[in-house]
């Protein structure tokens, strides 16, 4: 039998940064409700997990901005939040519709799927590729330093730095790697984050 | 102040922690330090590159776990359909096995009164037994009462008792028994105006040994059979003539083989078959050998087009329908969404169609997606699409 975890556990680990097994949990349990109300309303499997993934994303950011209301319970959230997604996707095509520029509603969202996914596959491998030049262990840092949000102790004690000023001088120098890579690449605020 | 402390008060304005005087000393010389706003501008793309970085790390992760559990989901429905098949097939022996053995060997049911017949002979020797060592007991267990039991047996099956001691029955009765006119040896159990010779000939089990044993007919036409003719270019909205056929078999050798589309009518030796108007056809592929195919229906459609109407502004789906040979053709439209049959007709020879977005009670049909086909007298579909209705 499969482990159950309380939305504080959930919230402990996504603030942690080790959350597999949670996510593993959400999946088994939201994602087939989400899953089934896409279905139900006229989309496919990979929109749900697109839906679905994105949900997640909002979860974590929301989580690790500390603005995540643990009075609300993380399965009405993502469900909420995925159906408001789907509502906001199925108008868009209703909208190309009633203007009359195209007839096949349907056909052209799964083209419009099909061709955000393909923009989002160079769109990963563009960033993947640039991050991959400060170097692993840089990566893992700012990850955990930005993204997670971690106190420096917490990072010092993940990484093996002798503490938390070490943590912050190293941060500091990754940091620094990175904005040299993003002045030497000024496109980037235009490609990445229009 | 120099670069290190300025990063960290950048990171921690971006943050939102700093203290609040801080945070409005900090945005006083933002606005008076242009350094200072381009180093802000430029730290902020690196965090959101990061982040960026982290999200696609976490939908890759659950992108993940979704191919792990869909692998895993289809494995399982693999192992029940397994499991399925071998319930069924299971059952299916043992429904055969019991058919088999209550009423396919003869043998086997006739066997058994001659075996309750001839145990009951034993037992009723072993019953003559009994009266001079009264502790032998039946297989049941049960004492035996040699009177009771020997009257039960003789009342039962009586003749069969007679028979089974008769090995040979005189060549007078057998042939007697044969054309039904004896019927006192028929078994009690089975009808008085069943057909004996019928009987026997019905339940006699196949010699399946020998189909085993039969070694696999070679069809020298088999090369031939399984071809099958695939579109190349479906003409489309009823309106073009020039279809394109060609004939595949997975193979690109057609060396000494002929092809038609009319049943058999007119050969020819390329497989593919252009100018072709959109209908059913019947393949035939023959080789030089001699062989040939039974036709094969096969249906050359036009390709999905789609159309809008605007029935408030007199614009409506007007069609001419093809010359085909093929008629009656049926027109079915229904609503894309619930598949709601909306109009239904049947036409009976070539002429022009308007559909002014009614159901065929005349009802106005609501805006949104509907679609169409047109089938075949076979059900064939020979045309479908969108229709697209705007109000």
């Amino acid at each position: 039998m499969k482990k159950r975890f309380s939305d504080q556990e959930i919230v402990a680990a996504i603030q942690g940064g080790n959350a597999d097994r949670e996510l593993q949990f959400l999946y088994d349990t939201t994602q087939k409700k989400i899953r089934a109300y896409i279905l139900r309303n006229n989309g496919s499997i990979s929109e749900a997990q697109d839906i679905f993934q994105d949900a997640v994303v909002a979860l974590f950011q929301k989580v690790l901005k500390r603005e995540f209301d643990l009075q609300k319970s993380i399965d009405g959230f993502l469900f909420s939040v995925a159906r408001n997604a789907w509502i906001t996707r199925a108008k868009r095509i209703n909208r190309t519709v009633n203007n009359g520029i195209a007839m096949a509603s349907q056909k052209m969202a799964n083209q419009d799927h099909y061709l955000n996914q393909t923009i989002d596959k160079e769109h990963r491998e563009k960033v993947l590729q640039l991050l991959d030049r400060i170097g692993e262990r840089c990566k893992e840092l700012l990850t955990y330093s930005v993204f997670y949000r971690m106190p420096m102790e917490e990072i010092a004690h993940r990484m093996g730095f002798s503490g938390a000023n070490a943590a912050k001088s190293q941060n500091y120098k990754c940091k620094q790697k990175l904005i040299r890579l993003v002045n030497d690449h000024q496109h980037l605020k235009t490609t990445l984050f229009k | 102040m120099n670069a290190y402390q300025q990063q960290l008060q950048i990171d921690a304005y971006l943050r939102g922690t700093l203290a609040r005087e801080e945070e409005r000393l900090f945005a006083d010389r933002l606005a008076q330090d242009p350094g200072l706003q381009a180093a802000l501008e430029v730290t902020q793309t690196a965090h959101q590159l990061v982040e960026k970085h982290a999200v696609l790390m976490l939908k890759q992760k659950l992108q993940g776990i979704h191919e792990t559990s869909e692998q895993q989901r289809q494995q399982r429905k693999k192992r029940w359909w397994w499991f399925g098949l071998g319930t069924f097939a299971l059952m299916a022996l043992v429904g055969a096995l019991l058919w088999n053995f209550q009423t396919g060997d003869p043998s086997v049911a006739e066997a058994t009164p001659i075996k309750t017949a001839s145990n009951s002979v034993t037992e009723t020797e072993a019953q003559t037994e009994a009266t001079f060592s009264p502790s032998k007991t039946t297989a049941e267990g049960q004492p035996t009462t040699p009177v009771e039991t020997g009257t039960q047996e003789s009342d039962l099956i009586p003749t069969d008792i007679e028979s089974s001691k008769n090995d040979s029955l005189p060549e007078n009765r057998l042939g007697a028994i044969l054309d039904g006119s004896d019927t006192s040896q028929t078994p009690s159990s089975l009808p008085p105006n069943l057909d004996i010779t019928d009987w026997d000939k019905e339940k006699t089990p196949p010699d399946t040994s020998l189909q085993v044993k039969q070694m696999p007919k070679v069809d020298p036409c088999a090369s031939i059979q399984q071809q099958t003719a695939k579109h190349l270019y479906d003409p489309p909205c009823l309106e073009e003539k020039s279809g394109m056929l060609e004939v595949s078999s997975g193979t690109s050798d057609f060396t000494g083989t002929a092809f038609s589309i009319d049943g058999g009518e007119n050969f020819q030796e390329s497989p593919r078959f252009v100018n072709v108007t959109p209908g059913s056809y019947q393949l035939v592929v023959a080789t030089q050998d001699g062989c040939f195919t039974q036709p094969r229906a096969i249906v050359l459609p036009y390709a999905d087009c789609h159309y809008t109407l605007q029935p408030d502004q007199q614009v409506y789906w007007e069609i001419e329908l093809p010359e085909i040979t093929a008629y009656p053709l049926t027109l079915e439209i229904r609503h894309a969404r619930t598949g709601r049959l909306v109009e239904l007709k049947t036409f009976y020879a070539r002429e022009s169609y308007r559909w002014e977005g009614n159901d065929s009670n005349g009802n106005a049909q609501g805006m949104g997606a509907y679609f169409y086909i047109w089938r075949l007298p076979d059900n064939q579909v020979l045309a479908k699409g969108q229709l697209t209705i705007l109000r």
